[in-house]
């Protein structure tokens, strides 16, 4: 009788301890996670910052005004790359000829087989995700454990 | 007498508990232990009792029996709960009797707010995350609200999904645990132990 009255709340020290260390690991993933996330969205946005540039002199070739098609090519590099899950795709600013003419051209583009851009998985986010499943199974756990540590507290 | 057993010398040692005949006796330790093992499940039987204070109908001088008002049992019922419970069979039939309900569970409780918030919270992240890139803000100006603004988008657009897919899982998981946790209201239990003491 007494063994079993001392070794009760033993157990819902190991049991609190194993719940607890679980949902802080869990919790942990989730930080790391959402910081690679987050520097790899940071990384994205000066990719396509850096995606198209003009040459000095360039920029007179549209009159001076080309802040909003660089800002649109900027945009249209970003979101290929979110959507489609490729790298932030360049731009090459050629002139034609003597009388002001250019062209923009991708400099390079990759052939990514992937579904519709819709809901995906994007691999920096995995580490988050498993973060997430770790703290909740860690409480399904304690949810499973629970009436257990209950009916021991009720007979100490 | 002698014997461990402890026969009535009344009676026939044949019709009283303990007899072994002689192709079938097994040595003391052993019977011994099968006798504890007898009262511990006889002991069991009377656990389920009500344990909690009733009101007590008796004498008043503290001699006569005292027993529950409308109780059905006999005396011996009552013991107290250390008495009741004292070994493991007793406890085990305690765990049956302790009434955990599961909407006092906090566990399950943080579970069912987290996956409807997360199920609501993923969709609706995934939502504000599409409108942000098919309605862009980003050709208005390469400034630092519009790069934060953004940032966060991609943020959204990346862990929305999963943040729904996780919330709907949880939920499913809540609804498997409550079937796997569920147990009916076992009437015949009741009436089997009444049954024995009517009899």
């Amino acid at each position: 009788m007494s063994s079993t009255r001392n070794s009760a709340p033993a157990s819902a020290r190991r049991y609190l301890s194993i719940v607890g260390v679980l949902f802080t690991m869990g919790a942990v993933l989730v930080v790391v996670g959402l910081g690679v996330l987050m520097s790899e969205s940071q990384g994205r946005l000066d990719a396509a910052d850096r995606s198209i540039e003009f040459m000095p002199g360039q920029d007179e070739l549209s009159g001076g005004e080309s802040d909003g098609m660089l800002n649109y090519l900027r945009f249209s590099a970003l979101v290929q790359s979110l959507t489609l899950g490729t790298d932030v795709p360049t731009y090459e600013v050629r002139q034609m000829d003597d009388e002001g003419g250019y062209s923009i051209e991708e400099r390079h583009q990759r052939v990514v087989y992937s579904m519709t851009p819709t809901w995906h998985l994007v691999p920096t986010v995995v580490l988050a995700f498993a973060g997430l499943s770790l703290m909740l199974g860690a409480l399904f756990i304690g949810a499973a454990r629970w009436r257990r540590r209950h009916i021991e507290r009720l007979r100490n | 007498m002698s014997d461990a057993r402890n026969f009535d010398p009344r009676y026939s040692p044949e019709f009283q508990r303990g007899y072994e005949s002689v192709g079938r006796q097994i040595p003391d330790d052993q019977r011994e232990r099968l006798e504890l093992r007898r009262e511990r499940t006889e002991r069991s039987r009377v656990a389920p009792m009500p344990v909690a204070p009733a009101p007590v109908r008796g004498s008043g001088d503290g001699r006569g029996p005292t027993v529950p008002d409308g109780s059905p049992y006999p005396a011996d019922a009552t013991a107290s709960v250390e008495e009741l419970f004292s070994d493991a069979d007793a406890g085990e039939a305690l765990d049956e009797e302790i009434d955990a309900p599961l909407w006092r569970n906090p566990y399950l409780i943080t579970l069912a707010i987290l996956g409807v918030v997360l199920t609501i919270g993923g969709v609706s992240l995934f939502r504000w995350a599409v409108d942000q890139v098919y309605t862009g803000q980003f050709t208005g100006g390469p400034g630092a609200e519009a790069r934060e603004s953004w940032l966060w988008v991609q943020v959204a657009w990346g862990i929305a999904p999963l943040l729904a897919i996780a919330g709907a899982f949880t939920v499913l998981g809540l609804f498997f645990y409550l079937a796997t946790t569920w147990k009916p209201r076992r009437r015949d239990q009741t009436e089997g132990i009444d049954d024995e003491f009517d009899a």
